[in-house]
């Protein structure tokens, strides 16, 4: 939620038209989107694992994930890795845009009118330039818990 | 003192010091949670080892102080007394206490200690009656630091003391490390499109040296059993003086070398068990004397590789189990049916069910039936097994196998469609190119493979992992064996690229919990790739136990 304290900095991406952001403390590091290999028994937007320096970490389809078409990829696509203590997972984005900085003045409440499952998620918006940046609470959004769930469930992979 | 008696010690104090930080976890849990049977157990049992320990490496305080403790855990964990905040704050005390002596043997092993106020405290609670008065808790904290009265000695610190490294530091090195590996390989690969010979000699130096810190860092989790065994001696040698036995030990194999992570789980099973083979195992003098055997009983100890396993042996000359006697045991504790027939390997496995003692005095050395509980809990807990022979009268031996390390095995590298997989090796029996007419298709049930007369349910791993893409047909495809006690399946793969070791990477939490999915490796290209537990995928796709399939 929107606090009363010093800025806080959170980097921001796209997906689609809609501008997202997630506090910078969440994220590792953004890398291009590497090979993966496909795990068995895990729903579409799990893409698989990949090797991050000798490190095996999950990636996932933010898009797919949060129920958006698929999209090309391009040469903007990238992986940010995000820091859930204790998991890293990366989450592919159609493009990372910056890193930014607001007051806790500049973030509100999210409309209402988002409808409820989405609002799980998003914690806040924020007007900057004129543009609307969605603020992403990056665990919920990928639930880690729930995900474990659907693994639990044989799911065919689409391909 | 010798020098290896003092490094036990200081081995000793190092292990103990994380002993009391679990103890500490566990007292703050008990606060909350006061009925909880595992805690209660698992406090028990670490208040046990200490004890246990600590008299085997000479620090009687210590073993003096924990054996109270241990009694007051005993009677909380029967039910005999009710915990209350008085006996958590006392048992908080006690960790403390022990603490405290804990870092200042450290300094002097010749410490004593005066910690009679909170020793009656304990027997107090013990007795089942409540301390006089509630007293101020901070008072009690203040006295207790007051409490031990130190007699201060010379410094006795060991100058050549290890450097404990956290594990996950390892892990990361050794991540960091493979990675390098790979890098290396693909240098290598590519170095014929390099012309410079500058750059060819320092591509072969890097490739010397790169191979020069893979083994140091795998070796770096290696220890020798060399300590491990100088503590049994002291377990034997003490043991026996309680006992009034004498007991010749041998042992063999001192420099053996094993994980580090395995000997800390190997470390109290061997202890339990060779005390346990000096004081069940072995006969009193008189009775050796009586039956014709030397008054010196013999317990030999070695160690020795054998394939990827370590296997250890403790061997006495003692009496050896009675079938009989555990038969009636067993039945009396409800472990198995009256007129159950077994076979007497399945028998003395009865030795390692919880609370299991065939003695009913307690003693300071074994008898309260914890022990060998937990030497079959952690042997299990990485993958070791144990096997007893024992002839009545004779003798008994207890042969421990562990893995030589849990984080690499030996694996078949295998290519269903595009994808690639890790197979355990040691879980695939063989290896077959399957011919047609030893192929045959059971309506609704699938095919099966005929395997020198024996009917295998077949399945394909495509199938099993619900794959899409285009089939090899059964002939072209390779059959990989899987065989438990009783029966097997064949689970058939497009080929087998490669057998090679692989370091085995937890899988996250996000999605471990399927089962069959055990880990993950990454191979010689870097693409990580998953490791799968036939058996289990099996079981867990099919929905039934692969063991009771088609026989």
């Amino acid at each position: 939620m929107a606090t009363k304290e010093s800025a806080q900095r959170y980097l921001s991406f796209s997906l689609g038209v809609e501008e997202y952001a997630i506090p910078l403390l969440k994220v590792k590091e953004v890398i291009a989107v590497p090979e993966t290999t496909p795990v068995p028994f895990t729903p579409t937007h799990f893409l698989g694992m990949m090797n991050l320096r000798g490190q095996v970490i999950s990636v996932i389809d933010l898009r797919l994930k949060l129920g958006m078409p698929k999209s090309e990829r391009t040469e903007e696509t990238a992986v940010i890795i995000v820091d859930l203590n204790p998991i890293f997972l990366g989450v592919v984005v159609d493009s990372v845009n910056k890193v930014l900085s607001l007051e806790g003045s500049e973030v509100s409440a999210p409309p209402e009118l988002l409808d409820a499952k989405n609002s799980d998620y998003l914690t806040g918006v924020a007007r900057k330039d004129s543009k609307l940046i969605l603020i992403l609470e990056i665990a919920k959004a990928l639930d880690v818990q729930d995900m474990e769930a659907i693994s639990q469930t044989v799911t065919t992979k689409a391909s | 003192m010798d020098q290896w008696e003092k490094e036990l010690k200081l081995c000793f104090l190092d292990e103990a010091k994380q002993f009391l930080d679990d103890c500490e976890k566990g007292f703050l849990s008990l606060d909350s949670d006061r009925e909880n049977p595992e805690t209660l157990d698992k406090l028990f049992r670490l208040a046990h080892n200490l004890k246990g320990t600590s008299r085997a490496v000479g620090f009687i305080p210590i073993s003096e102080f924990t054996h109270e403790l241990e009694s007051l855990l005993s009677k909380i964990k029967s039910k005999s007394i009710q915990i209350t905040d008085e006996t958590v704050t006392v048992l908080l005390q006690s960790n403390d206490c022990l603490r405290k002596m804990v870092s200042e043997l450290k300094s002097n092993f010749e410490l004593v200690f005066d910690n009679e106020e909170l020793l009656n405290k304990i027997k107090i609670l013990s007795s089942g009656q409540k301390l006089q008065s509630a007293i101020k808790s901070e008072a009690i904290v203040k006295e207790t630091v007051t409490e031990s009265h130190i007699v201060r000695g010379r410094r006795t610190v060991n100058s050549e003391e290890s450097i404990r490294v956290n594990l996950l530091r390892l892990e990361k090195l050794n991540n960091s490390v493979g990675e390098l590996v790979i890098l290396q390989t693909v240098l290598s690969q590519h170095r014929h499109e390099i012309i410079s010979p500058l750059l060819l000699k320092t591509i072969t130096q890097l490739s010397k040296i790169t191979k020069e810190i893979q083994d140091i860092s795998m070796g770096l989790r290696m220890v020798p059993l060399k300590q491990t065994f100088q503590k049994l001696q002291r377990v034997v040698r003490d043991t026996a003086v309680t006992l009034n036995k004498e007991v010749e030990l041998s042992h063999s194999g001192d420099d053996t070398e094993i994980d580090k992570t395995v000997l800390e789980y190997l470390s109290d099973p061997l202890i339990h068990i060779v005390r346990n083979a000096v004081d069940h195992g072995l006969e009193t003098k008189f009775d050796r004397l009586q039956i014709g055997k030397s008054h010196v009983g013999k317990i030999s100890l070695s160690a020795f590789h054998r394939g990827s396993h370590l296997v250890i042996e403790i061997q006495d000359d003692g009496k050896g189990l009675d079938v009989e006697k555990i038969k009636t045991k067993a039945i009396e504790k409800g472990l198995m049916a009256a007129d159950e027939k077994l076979s007497n390997e399945e028998i003395y496995q009865f030795i390692f069910a919880q609370g299991f003692s065939t003695r009913t005095d307690v003693s300071e050395i074994s008898g309260r039936g914890v022990g060998l509980d937990v030497v079959k809990t952690n042997i299990e807990k990485m993958s070791g097994e144990i096997q007893i022979e024992t002839e009545f009268g004779k003798g008994t031996l207890f042969r421990l196998f562990f893995p030589l390390t849990l984080a690499i095995i030996e694996a078949l590298i295998v290519a269903v469609g595009d994808a690639t997989f890790v197979i355990p090796l040691n879980h695939v029996n063989e290896t077959l190119r399957p011919v047609a007419k030893d192929i045959n298709s059971i309506t609704g049930q699938g095919d099966v493979l005929n395997l020198r007369g024996e009917t295998l349910p077949m399945y394909r791993l495509s199938e099993i992992l619900r794959q899409n893409g285009p089939k090899k047909s059964s002939q072209d495809s390779i059959a990989l064996i899987v065989k438990n006690r009783k029966s097997g399946f064949a689970v058939l793969v497009d080929s087998i690229i490669r057998q090679q070791q692989v370091v085995i990477k937890q899988l996250g939490q996000e999605i471990h919990s399927h089962g069959g999915l055990v880990g993950s490796a990454i191979l010689g290209n870097g693409r990580p790739a998953m490791i799968l537990d036939l058996n289990e995928l099996v079981e867990t796709v099919f929905n039934r136990s692969p063991i009771k399939g088609v026989a």
